[in-house]
């Protein structure tokens, strides 16, 4: 499979936020992810499309720190950087809402949102940290306030929360820091529709606020609605790269499908 | 935050359908607080059945004398249930770092005491690395342990129990009440420990899901490791206050230990499954069972039965609080 667009020519003039050059990730023999190339940048939806097995969550995994690639390098804002854990991730700005969303099941959206980044009193750092629990409930209070999101309770553990509870508290902990690149893998795989329709606009939301957004999915409709542009796995390569725009549901289903890039009008 | 797009977004999101069912289970509840009815209807049964031998302060003073031990490796084995491990080397522990320490008075006196929840974390490390490092169920790795330090008790000690000099700070300190307020202190930093620090909330957080906590970047592999080295440190200070109290460090000492602290645990409310219990749960089910014990000496039954009856109510306490519908497969 040949890239449609060239590295050389990029999509647009202005620096990526992440740039991502011949990424490599092997799980023993098998080869997740083969020299993959990709830029992200503000203010735009991505999409990312394959089918299963054509290394989406590999990519995401290795950009935001729980996977370390075998090879290949990643500029953030124009500085090389090793992504070695999600900490790292995290603190280049980049946020993840994955596919399971993550969440501490035992534990209250508090807990979950700062989950990693606990805020503490005094000079201790780490495992030592004691927690400031009346200031970290105030900040999930006021995120989830300026959201409009409504929990049961904000001490009742995640567990009990419904499904669409559950994926407002993961994206609330994204948004929550600040993030200068959102990825949203698979958000609306377990919601009902107008909930979807919430995620989707939240996407366009993000974009409009200068955020980039990678956004993950096997919906052809969700991609054509909110997406900016398209890259495309197959078999852990790069497959095409194409403005979403520029491109239409047949192409796009056949380029998963791993057919070559047909010519459009 | 200063996200101006993206205020209110939740508005409209479907919130109705939030189900009860899961948190507020009948079985949930009684897990939680099932130590503490039962210490009441203990309490309440042989102070009838005999109120002029059980209902004394002085009884009172011998039931807490006789939970300080099991209350002290108690409080390290909730760390290590909560996050879904077990560590059946407890009782094993004792026995070596009591007569270790034992020997090391001869040398160094009373401040021999203090070496105790040192030599259990060395034990506790052990145990940490080979579990975490060599990837093998703690069950496994502390079933190991049982044996290997018991052994090595027997070989230190060539099978006697190893006295301890009769006056000076190491026998003072198994002296009432001074185990019950080591107990106490013990509890409260502890559960400081659990509730306020960091290292507290990445216990639940591993007990809850391990794998979601090491895709968050959570120190998985550290807090497991000091995780068991604090249930070494526990059982370790237990040995050296059961070796205070009883003169001498003995090679069969804390026999079947590893039982009772569990014991205690499960039946103060931790979940065996991890990320849910607490400290003042294990200390009420560590006085649970020495309740259970005095009233039955009190009544005249014969300590056999109270064996018997220690496994019953272990059972009992998970029959009525296991959570089943989070557990799928029962092995």
């Amino acid at each position: 499979m040949e890239a449609t667009i060239p590295n050389s020519s990029p999509i647009r003039s202005d620096p990526p936020f992440l740039q991502v050059r011949g990424l490599c990730k092997q799980f023993g023999g098998i080869r997740a992810l083969h020299d993959v190339d990709l830029d992200i940048y503000p203010g735009e939806v991505l999409g990312l499309l394959g089918d299963n097995g054509a290394g989406k969550s590999t990519l995401i995994k290795s950009i935001s720190g729980v996977y370390s690639p075998n090879a290949g390098t990643i500029h953030c804002e124009g500085k090389a950087v090793t992504i070695s854990s999600p900490g790292v991730a995290r603190s280049l700005g980049i946020e993840t809402v994955f596919q399971d969303l993550a969440l501490i099941p035992n534990l209250d959206a508090a807990a979950n949102l700062f989950l990693g980044r606990e805020l503490g009193w005094g000079p201790f750092k780490g495992l030592l940290r004691v927690m400031r629990a009346r200031a970290m409930e105030e900040d999930v209070k006021k995120t989830l306030e300026l959201l409009d999101i409504h929990i049961p309770s904000l001490r009742g553990e995640v567990e009990s929360f419904s499904g669409g509870q559950r994926q407002a508290i993961a994206i609330a902990r994204a948004i929550r820091w600040k993030a200068k690149l959102v990825i949203l893998d698979e958000p609306t795989a377990a919601l009902s529709v107008p909930e979807q329709r919430k995620v989707l606009g939240l996407a366009r939301q993000l974009a409009s606020e200068g955020i980039g957004v990678v956004y993950i999915t096997h919906n052809i409709l969700d991609v054509i609605a909110v997406t900016d542009r398209l890259v495309i796995l197959h078999r852990g390569q790069k497959a095409a790269e194409v403005r979403t725009k520029d491109s239409n549901e047949h192409e796009i289903v056949s380029l998963i499908m791993g057919k070559s890039k047909t010519p459009t009008s | 935050m200063a996200l101006e797009g993206i205020k209110a977004w939740g508005r409209g999101l479907d919130t109705s359908r939030f189900t009860p069912g899961v948190r507020f289970k009948a079985s949930d509840l009684v897990g939680r607080y099932i130590a503490y009815a039962a210490l009441v209807v203990l309490i309440v049964f042989f102070g009838t059945m005999a109120p002029n031998l059980f209902l004394t302060r002085n009884n009172f003073e011998v039931i807490l004398q006789n939970s300080a031990v099991q209350c002290v490796v108690a409080i390290g084995m909730t760390f290590v249930i909560l996050i879904g491990s077990i560590d059946l080397s407890v009782g094993s522990t004792m026995a070596l770092v009591g007569t270790l320490a034992a020997l090391a008075s001869r040398q160094m006196g009373g401040a021999a005491f203090f070496l105790t929840p040192l030599l259990g974390v060395v034990v506790g490390l052990v145990n940490a690395v080979v579990f975490v490092y060599g990837r093998i169920p703690s069950f496994v790795v502390t079933l190991g342990m049982l044996s290997v330090a018991r052994g090595l008790t027997l070989i230190i000690g060539k099978g006697y129990p190893v006295p301890v000099p009769f006056h000076g700070l190491f026998s003072d300190v198994g002296i009432p009440p001074i185990p019950f307020f080591i107990v106490v202190v013990l509890a409260l930093v502890a559960s400081f420990i659990l509730k306020k620090t960091a290292f507290g909330r990445y216990t639940l957080a591993i007990g809850g899901d391990e794998d979601k906590s090491r895709m968050l970047g959570l120190p998985v592999n550290r807090v497991k490791v000091i995780v068991f080295a604090m249930s070494g440190a526990f059982a370790g200070l237990g040995g050296g206050i059961l070796t205070a109290e009883i003169g001498s460090g003995s090679p069969t000492m804390g026999t079947g230990f590893e039982l009772t602290a569990i014991s205690a645990v499960v039946i103060g409310g931790t979940s065996l499954t991890g990320g849910r219990g607490s400290i003042l749960g294990t200390i009420v089910g560590s006085l649970v069972m020495s309740t259970l014990a005095n009233g039955l000496i009190i009544l005249g039954v014969s300590t056999d039965v109270q064996i018997v009856l220690t496994g019953v109510v272990l059972v009992g306490a998970v029959l009525l609080s296991i959570q089943r519908g989070k557990i799928r497969i029962m092995k």
